[in-house]
């Protein structure tokens, strides 16, 4: 039986806003699911909708199979850390993990231990008796999750409670993060605008824009496979590179440039002659050395920025503004960047029409 | 589990509740007193006394909160000074007021007696407790 279930989900504000369409997931126990977008794709109503803290206007939310569309939040079994943490700031540490059971009276016995569990699995030990304002960002967001883990639900809803913190300990709440979601086996439900949260936590990224899902799949799929150009430009930094030409003679043609398509991209996009056709090449598959098979094309360097062990070099192919993201471990790599060459045989082809990836017959099926 | 490990996070919220029981009762027992007394300087005096020891009592109730042995003797101080007003009780307070006033001084003693040896006892049994098993003073720290 599935753990969480949403079929057909919509929301339309009193106004007659509708924020999301359509929604429909089948989330496994133990899974560790991302909702990414940008700002005001209906990411957080989906999970407040979850939660209980948002109605559902129409469809069905099923928990291990009984629905929950009228089920009061606090009987849905599952519990949320927000991105303000939501601490009472006159309670310990000890004292907010504990809440949920002081409220629900339970035993003082049973609520030290599942304390101290989770002050382990959080790493607070050493905080229990501390106030949040005497605690630093990183600690706060912890006694957040720590409170959730007391709670023992099963589902624990995350809505972007890292946005708060700087980016090195950002990257370590990421490795916290998906360490406890290891330790707990419970299913996690996050929320986040950041692309790279997504990839390094998620069991399965659900990509959503202007309310509706874009693509499902594990982050190997949503990188490598994009559904649409929405996709593959939002997912992956600095995002995927669309360019708009012509297939003729087993080559694509656009301004200023002219490549072979490998032979099996040919057998997917080969009898594409609707007109124009759009090819995503990810910034990485340029290179300034070349393999078997490619074959250079002419590019101006606008900019460059120096990253250490790449460089991203801001391009003018044509009329086309590209980004290449060069490795520096090959000797004169970062000298020589006026050739290039694009590694076709990982491009994507999209439809300009429907902004839809051209995939295989096997893809399909 | 070991009852002195809670003690180090959770509150030791029934001392403090029974010296809160105190100040309650307390200022009942001020305001019935006041009522029936005769308006001399004495009132003023019996006013500003009980003023002072609703703070004190407040003090005592926070600190014993937290297990300060300090405090718990204090706590026994405060009961027996209690006590002791049974005997300063003027003689123009009469029947029924007079045993309302002792029941509430009784109660009120026994309220903050009870409290503060459970205070004396919990703190000497959590301190032992960290001394025993060398808990780091940070781990305490607000």
């Amino acid at each position: 039986m599935h753990e969480l279930v949403l079929k057909n989900i919509d929301k339309i504000y009193p106004g007659g806003v509708q924020a999301v369409y359509d929604f429909n997931i089948e989330v496994e126990h133990g899974e560790f699911i991302v909702l990414v977008g940008p700002s005001g794709c209906g990411k957080s109503t989906v999970l407040r909708m979850i939660a209980g803290l948002e109605e559902i206007t129409a469809g069905d939310m099923l928990i291990k199979g009984e629905r929950m569309n009228q089920v009061a939040p606090a009987d849905r079994d599952i519990s949320m850390v927000f991105q303000n943490y939501a601490l009472y700031g006159h309670m310990s540490v000890y004292q907010n993990m504990g809440f949920s059971r002081t409220i629900r009276h339970e035993a003082i016995d049973i609520l030290h231990e599942k304390v101290m569990e989770a002050a382990s699995v959080v790493q607070l030990d050493e905080q229990l008796n501390r106030y949040p304002k005497n605690l630093s960002g990183g600690q706060r967001q912890r006694v957040a999750l720590g409170r959730s883990v007391v709670s023992s639900a099963n589902i624990i809803l995350m809505d972007e409670p890292l946005s708060n913190l700087d980016a090195k300990l950002r990257v370590e709440s990421r490795r916290a993060l998906t360490k406890l979601h290891q330790e707990l086996d419970n299913t996690f439900v996050y929320v986040t605008h950041d692309q790279t949260e997504a990839l390094t936590m998620a069991t399965r990224i659900v990509v959503m824009s202007e309310g509706r899902v874009q693509q499902i799949g594990t982050p190997y799929e949503v990188y490598h496979q994009p559904e649409n150009m929405f996709v593959g430009g939002f997912i992956g930094s600095p995002p995927m590179n669309f360019i708009t030409g012509n297939i003729e003679n087993g080559r694509f043609i656009a301004d200023g440039f002219d490549l072979a398509i490998p032979d099996h991209l040919l057998a997917i996009v080969g009898s594409f002659s609707r007109g124009p056709i759009v090819l995503g090449v990810r910034p990485e598959h340029f290179k300034n050395w070349a393999a078997e098979g490619h074959e250079p094309i002419k590019a101006e360097v606008a900019s460059r920025e120096y990253l250490g062990n790449h460089a991203l070099l801001y391009l003018k192919i044509g009329s086309f503004q590209c980004i290449a993201n060069l490795r520096l471990d090959r000797a004169g790599a970062e000298a020589d960047a006026s050739e290039l060459y694009i590694d076709m045989s990982t491009a994507h082809f999209f439809d300009p029409q429907t902004e839809m990836r051209i995939k295989s017959q096997e893809e399909m099926a | 589990m070991n009852s002195n490990e809670k003690r180090l996070y959770v509150e030791n919220t029934l001392s403090q509740q029974l010296i809160l029981f105190w100040l309650a009762g307390n200022t009942l027992f001020t305001i019935l007193y006041v009522n029936n007394m005769d308006v001399t300087s004495r009132l003023g005096l019996f006013v500003m006394v009980n003023i002072g020891l609703s703070l004190f009592a407040f003090l005592v109730a926070v600190r014993q909160k937290v297990y300060m042995l300090q405090w718990a003797y204090l706590g026994i101080g405060l009961a027996f000074f209690q006590f002791a007003r049974l005997f300063w009780i003027p003689e123009e307070i009469v029947n029924p007021i007079r045993l309302y006033a002792q029941v509430l001084l009784v109660s009120t003693s026994v309220a903050a007696l009870v409290g503060s040896i459970i205070c004396v006892q919990r703190s000497r049994e959590r301190q032992a407790y960290i001394d025993e098993n060398n808990i780091d003073r940070a781990i305490l720290q607000k």
